[in-house]
């Protein structure tokens, strides 16, 4: 099951109509912002993650995470900061950046639901992988902003038929140091 | 933990080609989940219910695919020591993480090599559950300091 944007087509995947091929390398969302990231976020993102033994010090004991080469606390590379975020259309976006979801990508997307239904494939959406780079760490006080790009689309003939969608998000902190880059792929089968 | 150690340095020296990692392994069940899923927002009732399991085609409530990659990532990351660095992990999710299982991250050194300063380590990756299976097979790319 290949990843990234880069995939090479196979003779298995079925043919994009015109209207689906263009939705590829449209964007998803634009700048949208976490709160500010606070110990409690981190400290909790790692008891979850190595639960049931104690996480690693450096997530959670401020004296022992400064004399690390990190200085202070930082979070693990897997940490989502956009958890429990309140809907981009009610929090204020003056807040914490402007942005939001791009107008018609909720269009585009049901678009694409609507064909995938007509292909025949079922409604179970899971988790099919995907590649994650990681740049400068998150530490309490980041806010940290994504945009995302919808990077690929194909659909595969397994078992079942399978409709793959990737989606390549960049996010970046208050610095504009780049933080992550993540290309993950969903399935619906 | 490697990680609660300010002494402990993995050098790109000493790391060889076919080695493997240390592993990371846990008994995956509805707490695991729970707590996940809490930290994510993320209740899916795939991951919290058995009938939904089920009408998904499975045999009932499964984990979460992120679970599995921040699995493989403290394997990586207790390995790399507070000096190191994972750079890239790539992974598939291959199959379902069923209730119970026992699952296994694994790690084997492929590659090392210096690019543009920087030393890095290649690492073929997996999560195994009871049944020997690799539910998420996968490379990932650690950075290590060097003692040049």
């Amino acid at each position: 099951m290949p990843v990234g944007a880069n995939r090479e087509a196979s003779s298995q995947d079925f043919e994009l109509p015109p209207e689906i091929q263009r939705l590829i390398g449209k964007q998803i969302s634009r700048l949208f912002s976490s709160p500010p990231v606070s110990e409690g976020d981190i400290r909790r993102w790692a008891i979850a993650t190595y639960w049931p033994e104690l996480p690693p010090r450096l997530f959670w004991d401020p004296q022992f995470a400064r004399e690390t080469p990190f200085g202070g606390i930082v979070a693990p590379e897997d940490f989502n900061p956009f958890a429990w975020r309140i809907d981009p259309e009610v929090w204020p976006p003056l807040a914490f950046g402007m942005g939001g979801p791009t107008p018609g990508a909720a269009a585009d997307q049901e678009l694409i639901n609507r064909w995938a239904t007509d292909l025949g494939i079922g409604n179970t959406g899971l988790n099919a992988g995907g590649t994650s780079q990681y740049f400068d760490r998150i530490r309490p006080g980041d806010v940290i902003t994504w945009e995302s790009v919808r990077s690929n689309i194909f659909v595969r003939q397994g078992k079942v038929r399978m409709l793959f969608t990737e989606t390549t998000m960049t996010w970046t902190n208050q610095f504009e140091k780049l933080v992550r880059i993540e290309a993950l792929i969903a399935l619906r089968r | 933990m490697n990680l609660d150690d300010l002494g402990y340095v993995l050098y790109f020296e000493d790391v060889r080609e076919g080695q493997e990692l240390p592993r990371f392994e846990r008994l995956t069940t509805i707490e695991n989940w729970n707590r996940y899923a809490a930290v994510r927002d993320e209740y899916v009732m795939l991951h919290q219910d058995d009938d939904a399991g089920h009408r998904g085609g499975e045999r009932g409530a499964f984990g979460m695919g992120n679970l599995r990659q921040a699995y493989l990532n403290n394997m990586l990351r207790e390995c790399v020591g507070l000096r190191g660095a994972i750079r890239k992990i790539d992974f598939q999710h291959r199959a379902i993480n069923n209730k119970g299982d026992t699952l296994t991250t694994w790690g084997r050194v492929t590659r090392k090599y210096e690019e543009n300063g920087h030393f890095l380590v290649d690492v073929e990756i997996g999560v195994f559950n009871q049944d020997g299976v690799n539910i998420t097979p996968g490379m990932a790319t650690v950075e290590l300091p060097s003692r040049r």
